[in-house]
């Protein structure tokens, strides 16, 4: 099921759009691939905060300029509390609506994909729509990861894994809090099971998530290690505290070369 | 059978008469001559190839080659090229294992390193005849002081080659890829080239023997002959694959000349406007006094006047000059077009880049979509442009989607040029790619059911502390 909040305090408009998406979603096919479409509409940003605490939605269409009378939170207020709601909210795709530019040109403080400038036409919406979904695409894929230690099972969400790495035949899965857990098995099963989450093996022993990549080279990729993190280096099998910018590099092998770098154009390229 | 055929690929002993054969070492040095371009791996981490292509090399001094000749009667019969293709294959290969340079790169190096080489060769039988009077392949056993003499003019024309052209060459896969066909003909140039002087010996081998003056002439227009196809060649291919940074500046400077002048003449026209617009303030403030106000008071003019202001005030500010004064400029040039620019911008997280370009990476981003969604009149598209720059895990990302009309297809990653006439289309892309590069980014386009989309990644460089 696909669930868009539509939060838009003019009927007339709230109806525009929801004509706009349902247009969409016949043309570009999108049951097939999601299923059944849900759009829920808010009358101000209060309601919808309300629901989203309870409620999931996989897509927000906000309507920035709206009335201060009711509770006086603007839509861009509104989308920077919802971020902050939940650590869940911080990859849902937020698209804008609004009759003044001016307002949206600072949505990349809230990640926001995009805004419309009403009245938009249709191929306009449909330009955005096409990247919500990708938006919503990417965020589907994310498996949860069953991972055995010796302390026991832990159910880790692949976007919470920066990168595994096979060390003295055991596997290392490095969390984006700095938490390390290591297990055993093959680094091939990790490759079968991340491989539709972008996680792509760039060299012989490491599985890297695209989206912590913070730079590459013609054969290296960088990755930031989260501040105190503790982390074994393969090396010398030593134990290390990452201090600020700490900086982890993964040679990519050629064979790999262009798979790596698909992989994070697909990825950086979602919003 | 098999002796049948080996004794055809290789006529002769398998160990070389004339110990040691330095044509690999030779070879292998030139080709380091031309490597800048190469990315070795280290040592350290690839003990075993090094030793291994190590042992190699040592193993060619004792191993006859590289090209075998069938004497008969002091005659050369055939010659044969097997040895020298197994020891090119075999260092290419090694290059392959000890750098992580693409395959193409190393091909092309191997075959410059080859060229240079053979320059250097037969500069040396030149000079090896002019001073013994004497070819130093027709006579195996080469004396030591010759071999000296020999190794001389080999160090000196490597070390003129590396000064004057090896350190400034750098062998780019893109351009390769750019112009695939003059260097795919300059290396069968040299292949011809090469294959054919072998007829060098057999000319000499009918009409002198040797020694004698005529012999001498003959040789040395030969050899001169076939140095100075050999260095066309190489000229050719260095020139076809290598990263010509001289042209690239001009083709910036062009772009930064052209962007002046058109700026000019976009500012031209926003003083034009804004006068129009003053005046009509000016008017419409003047006929205020004199007449009876309520009209100005209607919801209609008041909508009208704020739409007019709304439109030409400087709407961005991103917490980047550059790009704010870039984006400005362009959304007024859009709102009188009907063009929707629409702009989520971060402009402080490119403040490491240079303002010059700034200016050339947004504007040439910004320009070639105003271009392609210009020609749009409705329909199922729109005039929109959808731009964004923001950071995301230490990565600057731009992104630019819009629509297009017609056709577009791409080249090289970049969209082909759809004019001839005026200032090229692609050609904006190049000087975006060209910087993008040189910040060491990525770069890709997708075109997808008449909507193109642009996405450049650039790491965010650490600051030294």
């Amino acid at each position: 099921m696909l669930r868009i909040a539509l939060v838009e305090d003019t009927l007339s408009e709230a109806q525009y759009a929801i004509h706009a998406i349902n247009r969409f979603c016949e043309q570009e096919n999108i049951h097939e691939r999601f299923g059944e479409l849900a759009i829920e509409r808010f009358e101000y940003a209060q309601k919808f905060l309300d629901a989203s605490r309870s409620q999931d939605f996989d897509l927000i269409i906000m309507d920035i300029d709206m009335p201060y009378g009711q509770d006086s939170i603007n839509g861009m207020n509104a989308a920077a509390q919802f971020r902050e709601q939940s650590d869940s909210h911080a990859d849902i795709p937020i698209l804008f609506t609004t009759k003044v530019s001016q307002l949206a040109a600072q949505g990349y403080q809230v990640n926001a994909i995009g805004y419309v400038v009403k009245p938009y036409d249709y191929a306009t919406f449909a330009m955005f729509m096409k990247r919500a979904i990708a938006n919503i695409d990417f965020n589907l894929r994310g498996i949860t990861l069953t991972v055995a230690t010796r302390d026991g099972v832990s159910f880790v969400p692949s976007s919470d894994i920066i990168f595994i790495q096979v060390r003295d035949h055991l596997i290392d899965v490095h969390l984006r809090d700095g938490q390390l857990l290591t297990t055993w098995g093959k680094l091939r099963t990790f490759c079968e099971q991340l491989k539709d989450s972008y996680f792509v093996q760039c060299n012989r022993d490491s599985l890297v998530n695209m989206r912590y990549v913070a730079g590459f080279n013609d054969s290296e990729l960088f990755i930031r290690l989260p501040q105190d993190a503790f982390y074994k280096t393969t090396d010398e099998v030593q134990e290390k505290n990452a201090s600020e910018n700490d900086i982890m590099s993964f040679k990519v092998s050629r064979r790999k070369k262009s798979e790596v770098y698909d992989a994070l154009f697909a990825v950086k390229s979602r919003r | 059978m098999l002796t049948q055929i080996w004794n055809f690929l290789w006529p002769g002993s398998f160990v070389t008469p004339s110990f040691p054969e330095t044509y690999a070492i030779y070879l292998v040095a030139y080709i380091c001559i031309f490597s800048r371009s190469l990315q070795w791996r280290s040592f350290a981490q690839y003990p075993i190839r090094w030793v291994l292509f190590g042992c190699f090399l040592a193993g060619t001094t004792v191993i006859n080659g590289p090209v075998l000749y069938d004497i008969m009667d002091n005659q050369i019969v055939r010659q044969s090229y097997f040895p020298l293709f197994v020891q090119i294959t075999i260092i290419i290969l090694g290059l392959y294992a000890l750098t992580t340079s693409s395959l193409l790169t190393i091909l092309v190096t191997v075959a410059i390193g080859y060229a240079a080489e053979h320059i250097s060769a037969v500069l040396g039988q030149i000079a090896v005849i002019y001073v013994y009077r004497d070819s130093y392949t027709s006579s195996f056993a080469l004396s030591p002081l010759k071999r000296l003499f020999i190794f001389v003019i080999y160090a000196v024309l490597g070390i003129l080659m590396w000064y004057f052209v090896g350190r400034k060459t750098y062998v780019s896969d893109e351009a390769i890829h750019n112009r695939k066909a003059w260097v795919g003909a300059s290396i069968l140039i040299l292949c011809f080239v090469i294959f054919s002087s072998q007829m060098a010996w057999i000319v000499i081998n009918l009409y002198s023997d040797g020694g004698t003056d005529k012999g001498v002439q003959l040789s040395i227009t030969l050899f001169m002959y076939e140095a100075l196809c050999t260095a066309m060649a190489l000229i050719i291919l260095l020139i076809s694959s290598s990263r010509d940074r001289l042209i690239h500046e001009v083709e910036v400077m062009r772009d930064i000349t052209y962007r002046q002048q058109k700026h000019y003449e976009i500012s031209q026209e926003y003083r034009d406007i804004i006068n129009m617009k003053m005046h009509d303030m000016k008017k419409f403030l003047n006929y205020d006094e004199s007449h009876d106000s309520s009209w100005k008071n209607s919801p209609a003019t008041h909508q009208q006047i704020v739409e007019t202001i709304t439109a030409y005030d400087s709407i961005y500010h991103t917490g980047n000059q550059a790009i704010d004064a870039i984006i400005n400029e362009k959304s007024l040039y859009c709102a009188r077009r009907n063009i929707n620019l629409q702009c989520i911008v971060d402009g402080s997280v490119l403040s490491f880049m240079e303002d010059a370009d700034i200016y050339s990476l947004v504007g040439n981003i910004a320009d070639n979509a105003i271009d392609a969604v210009e020609s749009i009149q409705g329909g199922e598209q729109s005039r929109t442009i959808s731009f964004s720059i923001y950071e995301d895990a230490g990565m600057v990302i731009l992104r630019e989607t819009n629509y297009y009309e017609g056709t577009l297809s791409l080249k090289d990653g970049l969209p082909q040029s759809k004019r001839n006439n005026q200032y090229e289309h692609g050609f904006g892309l190049r000087s975006v790619r060209y910087i993008v590069r040189k910040y060491h980014g990525r770069m890709s386009i997708k075109v997808d059911n008449q909507l193109f989309d642009m996405t450049v990644l650039i790491p965010i460089p650490l600051t030294e502390s």
